[in-house]
């Protein structure tokens, strides 16, 4: 049990140093994805420790798994908290919420509460900044960054066999 | 039984993966999500029961350790889980960010005009369509064209929850606050 207790206790002060990192760069008023790092730091240390320093540490039985469940459990965070940063709010989450607000809310009035400036625009700014597509007169375009996701997209939904899902 | 631990966190998401390619094939899309739970929680239990057995039959653990040996290969197996469901399906199923650069993309190097992205994907075809998936998946119930959500609270409604605290904790203006 302490090989689960300790790899979830590291993993839970990396989450602590990494959402205060962020809102310590937060107050410059910039979004960044660099406290990440912070994983990756205490990664090198414990592993230091577990493997080379182990008496400064409690006995941990399976090394290799608390390693393991340390990882797993910060790429879940990082995969988690990247919509986080970005500032994105899931349709589907907003449209759970309502219906609890509202309970038998009728489906045109749920749209009512969405815009598509919100929902669209957004990701087309988005998507400008980080250089997958361009704009010329009114008209977007895909740029190579952007056809190789789209790549990645069709390969996966190929594999599956779908069709367009949205 | 460190590398066994491992190994059977990582065998379960194999398997999640595989009855995830040979089932996905067949199903409505509007029953992804429902679909996704059930072969998640399938590959648990025999992942459970692989791990019991190989714990208790031939490395003759105590009960604790045994209780401990599949928490852990459930923690690997989930947490994998959670970064494929995340990173790999909601990007490439339900982001609408996607469908949009896809839009663009089909539309070739004479590029896709801003009204015409409106036209094909507005809030009305991405909360239709959300909708649909929702209720195909029993996170909401639809009576008589009125939505309403389960009696017993769903992964997907948690998950909103968590979603929802951690949205204010970066800095966020939170999901309840935002008027759309």
């Amino acid at each position: 049990m302490y090989t689960l207790l300790i790899s979830v206790l590291i993993f839970l002060i990396g989450v602590f140093l990494h959402v205060l990192i962020y809102r310590i760069i937060l107050t410059f008023g910039v979004r960044s994805f660099s406290s990440a790092a912070v994983f990756v730091l205490i990664l090198a240390v414990y592993i230091i420790l577990l493997f080379f320093t182990p008496q400064y540490l409690p006995v941990v039985e399976y090394k290799i798994t608390s390693v393991m469940v340390y990882i797993s459990l910060s790429v879940s965070y990082l995969a988690l908290s990247a919509s986080l940063i970005l500032g994105d709010e899931s349709p589907s989450s907003k449209i759970v919420l309502e219906v609890e607000r509202h309970p038998g809310i009728k489906q045109n009035d749920l749209i009512k509460l969405f815009s598509d400036s919100k929902l669209v625009d957004k990701r087309l700014e988005d998507m400008l900044s980080s250089g997958m597509i361009a704009k010329h007169n009114q008209s977007y375009t895909i740029l190579l960054r952007g056809r190789l996701l789209v790549f990645y997209v069709s390969s996966y939904h190929n594999l599956l066999g779908w069709k367009e899902l949205g | 039984m460190d590398i066994i631990i491992v190994t059977a966190g990582l065998a379960g998401f194999a398997l999640f993966l595989i009855l995830q390619l040979l089932t996905f094939r067949l199903i409505d899309s509007r029953i992804l999500m429902a679909a996704l739970m059930r072969i998640f929680i399938s590959a648990s239990i025999i992942l459970t029961v692989s791990v019991y057995v190989i714990s208790v039959n031939f490395i003759q653990s105590r009960v604790l350790d045994t209780i401990s040996h599949i928490l852990l290969a459930l923690l690997i197996y989930g947490a994998l889980c959670f970064i494929y469901v995340t990173a790999v399906f909601g990007i490439t199923v339900t982001s609408v960010r996607i469908q949009i650069l896809r839009l663009i993309y089909n539309a070739g190097d004479k590029g896709l005009p801003y009204i015409n992205i409106y036209k094909k994907y507005n809030k009305q075809v991405i909360i239709k369509t959300r909708l649909e998936r929702l209720v195909g998946s029993g996170e909401l119930i639809c009576r008589d064209n009125k939505y309403y959500l389960p009696p017993v609270t769903t992964f997907f409604m948690l998950h909103t929850k968590i979603l929802v605290v951690l949205y204010g904790v970066f800095g966020n203006r939170g999901y309840q606050q935002t008027r759309y």
